[in-house]
């Protein structure tokens, strides 16, 4: 009778586990509404509050309007990670890119950057003149490409400071800044800062 | 008149006067902004919006709320832009926003449409 119920108790407690296993199951996140708790490391929604108050002052200015009705070209120059954590820069320049080209503002030139063109096919179809294996009315013809009128450059920036009770914060700096570069000259600059306080004892890198 | 046909006749009136007076101050939102403003908030109320339009920039909005809480609170909004044909017209700038708001405070926002395409917009709130 007792071995019976040992029985039972142990069926119980490997059903229990089961479930509790499959609770844990990972789960698709609610871009759109999703309120999990901060960590003091920059995430997802950071970028995206960063870039939307970016291109908030971009839209709402009129830096980027073209006096003759046309679009701007720009170019992505460079763009620093001055922060503790290994971070893909794009992650808060791509959404601007994006949001600029669909305000019919602006188009982003990929064959030009800090590091040579950013789409190297640009360069690659070219090598292909004079190539008998290929049709040559679709290989690009010379002095097509476009030099662009503005460049984009800036850094993110991260400095933390020890607030006492064993809490830190960590001050996040979004900078960017729109050049002309014909003059030479910033035409338009923004910066939205980020604050995370939290126990000393967060990692924020 | 008896007195508790008095007594009737008094409260339907006390009741009508009541809720007349909450219908007034209820009414924050104004009529035409309505099917554009969805309010699930209990502590912040969309108090106008203004629209300008402009050829070269767009649709521009500035965005009024105010704080119907007693002490400081926060809601969240969201503007939703939409073409001429009541499509969405889906950007980064449509996130949800914080709104940080002072005891009975007032709040004002503005913002461009992301797009000369953007001809309408929807403005939702909540805590």
């Amino acid at each position: 009778m007792h071995f019976r119920n040992f029985k039972f108790v142990l069926v119980a407690i490997i059903v229990s586990f089961t479930i509790t296993g499959c609770n844990s199951m990972p789960e698709r996140v609610d871009m759109r509404n999703d309120r999990v708790v901060e960590t003091m490391g920059l995430q997802y929604r950071d970028f995206d509050e960063a870039a939307a108050k970016m291109i908030d002052s971009l839209l709402g200015g009129r830096a980027l309007v073209h006096p003759n009705g046309g679009r701007y070209i720009l170019a992505i120059g460079d763009i620093k990670n001055d922060t503790m954590q290994r971070i893909d820069t794009d992650q808060l320049i791509k959404k601007i890119r994006i949001a600029l080209l669909n305000s019919g503002r602006v188009v982003v030139s990929t064959a030009v950057g800090v590091n040579g063109a950013e789409d190297k096919m640009i360069y690659m179809q070219r090598e292909l003149r004079g190539n008998s294996e290929f049709n040559q009315t679709r290989v690009a013809k010379k002095a097509q490409l476009q030099a662009f009128d503005l460049s984009m450059s800036g850094k993110i920036l991260q400095r933390n400071v020890t607030t006492g009770g064993g809490k830190t914060q960590a001050d996040y700096y979004f900078q960017l800044t729109i050049t002309d570069v014909n003059t030479g000259l910033g035409i338009w600059e923004g910066e939205e800062r980020i604050s995370k306080r939290g126990s000393s004892r967060s990692v924020s890198w | 008149m008896s007195y508790f046909q008095a007594l009737k006749i008094g409260s339907v009136i006390a009741g009508m006067v009541i809720a007349g007076c909450q219908t007034q101050a209820s009414r924050v939102v104004e009529p035409e902004w309505k099917s554009r403003v969805t309010d699930n908030s209990f502590n912040a109320d969309v108090f106008s919006v203004k629209r300008k339009n402009d050829d070269k920039v767009g649709l521009e909005l500035d965005i009024n709320f105010v704080s119907k809480s007693p002490t400081h609170n926060k809601s969240r909004y969201q503007v939703i832009w939409m073409d001429d044909s009541g499509h969405t017209i889906d950007s980064i700038i449509s996130i949800w926003r914080d709104l940080s708001l002072s005891a009975f405070g007032k709040y004002s926002v503005s913002h461009t449409a992301p797009s000369l395409r953007v001809k309408d917009y929807a403005i939702n709130l909540e805590d």
